[in-house]
């Protein structure tokens, strides 16, 4: 190989089809170099004059240790990459970049006393407060705002695992990053106080550990993600300030952030919303439940929502009195897992889909054990605009009793989707089974479904006499069985 | 295919524009469908476009497949848009997922092109200003060296190594690291 490339260098002016690579103008090379990863990214300068200076001007960088290879002794490979990231971060100032992106393994940072990675990290923020003149203006235009010599330019931060942030770092995203719209820890220690910024518009927490860290004040935040992770502090509630948040991601488990619960401001934009309690029979014991209800409450003028880990009843959450229950009045699309039947006004589900009159779609996770009510009504009023139902983990044993009741309370559903847990063949269940054969529906008559064009039945195994009744209970609900498509997929 | 369907009927309404390519061949397309071009939404937004755009930087081989590329995914910002602002169609909200993944499908097979047409998609993304092929085609070159040594890159992309010895084994010494 080497000698080929010696033979081309030698003789070859203008090899087939022309270097056209090399042929294009700096700013599209870094573009083009902005997409690898910053060792590979380094490599190019070995490729020809023409690439020799080019990396050190890159406007996006990707330092990921994931890019070295394990050696058997960590400690020399680490040294490696200590050594590498000092030099790069020597010849390419943050201040500058688009993009910054650090990516060290989960134990670099115990591998030494101190933590490296967070120390460049330190280092950079240090010499950009000390530094007396702007950086060179970038040559691609992007000049640095001439009000302020310190600030970063940077548009993106994404740090992994750095277990030392600390109150400089805040200050420094707080009053020197000017133009940060994203900002993602992930595995990292946070030990400040709060995340405060005047353009972040995307916010990302995930498996942090919060040392002291009590909250987020950014105007502009528009996404806010909190999952998993660690707190010192499991009481107090975490404060969020994001006026402007329009979607919210929350994982809450009884050590993290978010364990507290948490406390945000009023969110007239907030159109969506994810929350999910896990590890709920700690959060019981800790009686932090209430807290989380009170989350709901902050999130009920959503459009579009997804519950999970909310199968508790009214009771056990603590809420006295049904009707300070938050009203969805907006709300559209609800998904809801592991949240119980949602058919008992004692559950809190039962609640959130009776104050959710104008419900579009709704997702059902079933629970695995159902106790449906025989015969009655759903507890609440009909869904007038329910357009899509979809049940997942449907049992067909329980003789379409679950299915019935919900077809009854959607009088204009287009499309209906099952996803079939797996017939049983266990001989007490099909003892019940065949037991309450005798309560399908009395009158199907008064319960047709003349909108429903399309139904889905996603199927795991044959069990061909059960899909034979399933059919036979669905098309007595379908008037308009010309326009009704039925639609059988197996799956593994 | 529901979005993509009523995204060209919302565009069947909207104003027409003419793109002129560098060997004279007119691209009637939707103002949705050009305005991903930045280039060219300000072109519009200074009531320059009547008559046509002339594009001379950009042949007809390729401004096809870029407004191949704009049809598609202006039809996917239109649906994202939509989503965001109000959900009227929730129900079908699905739709849209597949709909994702279906742009997915539609880049990876967009990107099945031989190299010099991937530089002049590249160049041509670049002048038009359209961010998104612009990524797409950047992406495509940094992973087609991934992983590789500098001398396969050197025989892939027919870069002349016009380095001196000396030259070389400075850049080592400096770059050590890189290379370790």
């Amino acid at each position: 190989m080497e000698a080929l490339g010696k033979r081309k260098r030698a003789g070859d002016d203008s090899p087939a089809g022309g270097d056209r690579l090399s042929a294009l103008p700096d700013h599209l090379l870094h573009e083009i170099m902005s997409h690898m990863k910053a060792r590979q990214m380094v490599q190019t300068c070995s490729l020809s004059r023409r690439w020799r200076r080019l990396w050190p001007n890159v406007p996006r960088l990707d330092i990921d240790q994931r890019e070295f290879p394990v050696t058997f002794a960590p400690d020399r490979g680490y040294r490696n990459f200590d050594d590498f990231v000092h030099f790069l971060l020597a010849k390419v100032s943050i201040a500058r970049l688009d993009a910054f992106r650090l990516h060290v393994h989960v134990c670099f940072a115990s591998a030494g006393p101190i933590d490296n990675a967070s120390a460049w990290l330190r280092r950079a923020i240090m010499s950009s407060a000390a530094a007396q003149e702007p950086p060179v203006a970038f040559r691609r235009g992007g000049l640095i705002s001439s009000g302020d010599p310190y600030c970063w330019r940077l548009k993106m931060l994404y740090l992994s695992n750095l277990r030392d942030l600390d109150e400089s770092f805040a200050e420094h995203v707080r009053s020197r990053c000017p133009s940060l719209e994203e900002l993602q820890l992930i595995g990292c220690t946070c030990r400040f106080r709060a995340i405060a910024s005047g353009s972040l518009r995307s916010l990302a927490l995930v498996s942090c550990v919060g040392k002291g860290f009590t909250g987020i004040a950014t105007p502009t935040l528009r996404s806010l993600v909190v999952c998993g992770g660690a707190s010192d502090d499991t009481t107090s509630p975490f404060v969020v300030a994001a006026p402007a948040l329009a979607c919210l991601s929350l994982d809450v488990t009884p050590y993290n952030l978010a364990a507290g619960g948490v406390s945000f401001d009023e969110m007239a934009s907030l159109a969506r919303a994810s929350v999910c309690l896990k590890e709920r029979g700690t959060l019981v014991k800790i009686k932090q439940l209430r807290d989380h209800l009170f989350t709901l409450r902050s999130v009920s003028n959503v459009t579009s929502l997804e519950l999970s880990g909310f199968d508790m009843t009214v009771e056990e959450a603590g809420e006295e009195s049904m009707s300070s229950f938050p009203e969805f009045n907006n709300l559209r699309t609800l998904e809801l897992s592991q949240c119980g039947l949602c058919d008992d006004l004692s559950r809190v589900s039962g609640h959130i889909l009776r104050n959710s009159p104008n419900l579009e779609k709704l997702t059902l996770h079933l629970p695995s054990c159902l106790k449906v009510t025989i015969g009655e009504p759903l507890p609440y009023p009909e869904f007038k605009n329910m357009r899509a139902l979809i049940l997942h983990n449907y049992d067909p044993n329980d003789d379409f009793r679950t299915l019935e009741r919900f077809l009854r309370s959607s009088p204009i559903l287009e499309k209906l989707t099952l996803h079939c847990r797996k017939f049983s063949n266990d001989t007490t269940k099909k003892k019940r089974g065949t037991s309450k054969t005798k309560n399908v529906v009395q009158d199907p008559m008064d319960v047709q479904r003349e909108n429903l064009r399309l139904t889905e039945i996603i199927y795991k195994d044959d069990d061909i006499g059960r899909l034979g009744q399933l059919l036979d209970f669905l098309l007595r609900f379908s008037r308009n069985l010309p326009n009704n498509n039925l639609r059988f997929t197996k799956v593994d | 295919m529901a979005s993509a369907g009523s995204g060209d009927e919302k565009a069947a309404a909207a104003a027409m524009i003419t793109l002129i390519s560098s060997d004279n061949e007119k691209f009637e397309v939707t103002e949705a469908t050009a305005t991903l071009s930045q280039t060219i939404r300000h072109m519009i937004e200074d009531g320059c476009t009547d008559g046509g755009v002339p594009l001379p930087n950009v042949t007809s081989k390729i401004l096809a497949r870029v407004i191949e590329y704009c049809k598609k995914h202006a039809t996917a910002a239109a649906g994202e848009e939509g989503s965001s602002s109000s959900f009227s169609d929730a129900a079908f909200l699905e739709v849209d997922r597949a709909f994702l993944e279906e742009l997915e499908e539609f880049d990876d097979a967009f990107l099945e092109v031989d190299r010099a047409t991937l530089f002049d998609l590249i160049l041509a993304a670049n002048y038009l200003d359209i961010k998104g092929l612009l990524n797409l085609t950047c992406q495509k070159v940094a992973d087609s060296v991934k992983g590789k040594t500098p001398e396969q890159i050197r025989e892939m992309y027919n870069i002349v190594n016009d380095l001196t010895p000396e030259e070389e084994a400075e850049i080592r010494r400096e770059t050590q690291w890189a290379f370790e």
